[in-house]
């Protein structure tokens, strides 16, 4: 599975990428967040692998707020 | 030259500081939070990095409620307009720098808040007995920790449990301890911490913080502005940091203070405070052994920052320090401090205040001797 994480401030995009870095099965990086997703002028976090569920509840035990958007 | 004037700026700075402000200016550059480019990351990983050295510092646990500031001042203001309301009652000390005492002044006259004022002895010792009476029914208690005056360290411990029983929140000015003395806000009970980087911390110029504890959401911001976040919205976001961090920060500063705190967590706190007050100590025996000057002691039972005030008896304080200046190279602080209730309530206010010397971890032991045999020639 593919998808981005959308955050909304920095400091909340560089914690959830160093929080599902540290998570082997998935592979992480920082993009500028997609035009078609958000107006929003800051970063998200791109994610690749299985059970994304893992990655939600990891954020949402930090209590980061995030929107996640599957792509194909 | 002999920098003794650490109190209000420590210099100089570790070499590590300079090295990093250098290093972000040359190779990063880039705004934080406002782009997603390769160097915007990099300077928005040196803010989060930063912000998470310094709460780990302070014992906050949510990195996120800690805020960068152009200052101490800044972030004392941040705090107290965001927080204080037409009626809310307001309990402070007769010791206060003007960095609280002057907001809480203009609050009481535009926002009809009301002041009451913990008494002090000529020692810095408070009246805790009155503090108690005192303390019935106030939304806030603001204190400095570390005097800048005389370096008295405010009892932390007693200020909580008073908040505590009052139900009311603690504000903490820790400008002159952060960095000198270990704080942790959760085991202090302080609700807002609010101090400058470039003291105690030997960041740059420019540079402040405060840090909320999770009680502290009520916080209205102060400033409002951009954000890098929310963009579509006109009203300022309530997401942390950003509800209190608007506008460019200060990143060179920020790349300083992050290098200053790897530097002092290399030294430990034992260290560097048992080395600015056996330098205080010595000043003081020395200058106690003198007929012409009076020391400004501070009660035994307090322990002090490095800083150590004191007045010559006869001759005038700025000639005093100017002949220290301009024959010795020894350069302190003369005058009220940014403090005038200390000065009233220690008893200099009529002498215009008293000269300062405020040793830092770069204070050597021969610079110590040179002061005390200039002073003992001062004072022939």
């Amino acid at each position: 599975m593919r998808g981005y994480f959308l955050l909304f401030t920095t400091s909340s995009a560089l914690y959830a990428h160093e929080l599902l870095g540290e998570i082997e099965a998935y592979k992480v990086s920082l993009v500028p967040t997609p035009r078609e997703f958000s107006s929003d002028c800051g970063m998200a976090v791109y994610i690749e692998g299985e059970a994304i569920e893992m990655a939600m509840h990891c954020l949402d035990e930090h209590r980061i707020e995030y929107e996640f958007k599957s792509v194909s | 030259m002999i920098y003794l004037d650490n109190a209000a700026t420590t210099f100089p700075k570790p070499p590590d500081v300079t090295e990093a402000m250098v290093s972000f200016m040359t190779h990063v550059g880039a705004n934080p939070g406002r782009s997603a480019h390769t160097l915007s990351i990099e300077s928005a990983t040196v803010m989060f990095r930063c912000r998470k050295a310094l709460s780990k510092l302070i014992g906050q646990k949510d990195f996120l409620r800690t805020f960068f500031t152009m200052n101490a001042t800044m972030a004392i203001n941040t705090c107290l307009y965001g927080l204080l309301k037409e009626g809310d009652v307001v309990l402070t000390t007769s010791l206060e720098h003007n960095a609280l005492m002057r907001p809480l002044r203009m609050l009481e006259k535009n926002r009809g808040i009301t002041l009451r004022f913990i008494p002090s002895d000529f020692t810095c010792k408070l009246d805790k007995k009155v503090a108690k009476e005192l303390s019935h029914g106030v939304k806030l208690i603001a204190c400095v920790h570390g005097n800048n005056v005389t370096g008295a360290l405010m009892p932390l411990d007693f200020f909580a449990t008073l908040a505590r029983e009052a139900g009311a929140y603690l504000l903490v000015d820790a400008s002159q301890s952060a960095g000198l003395i270990d704080i942790d806000m959760q085991r202090d009970g302080i609700d807002m911490l609010c101090a400058s980087a470039h003291k105690g911390l030997y960041a740059p110029m420019g540079l402040g913080f405060f840090s909320l504890s999770s009680r502290m959401d009520v916080l209205e911001s102060f400033m409002q502005g951009g954000t890098g976040s929310r963009s579509e919205e006109e009203i300022q976001p309530e997401l942390l940091p950003d509800k209190y961090e608007s506008g460019t920060p200060n990143m060179p500063a920020i790349a300083g203070l992050l290098a200053a705190l790897k530097w002092r967590e290399s030294i430990g706190y034992e260290t560097m405070y048992a080395h600015e007050i056996r330098h205080r100590t010595q000043l003081k025996e020395a200058l106690k052994a003198l007929d012409s000057v009076v020391v400004c002691d501070v009660h035994e039972a307090y322990a002090t920052t490095g800083v150590l005030s004191w007045y010559p008896k006869a001759q005038s304080l700025s000639r005093v320090a100017q002949t220290l200046n301009n024959q010795y190279g020894i350069l302190t602080r003369v005058g009220l401090h940014c403090s005038p209730a200390t000065h009233k309530s220690i008893g200099t206010l009529s002498y215009g205040g008293t000269i300062r010397f405020s040793p830092s971890f770069f204070t050597t032991d021969e610079e110590i001797e040179s002061v005390i045999l200039a002073m003992r020639e001062i004072a022939q």
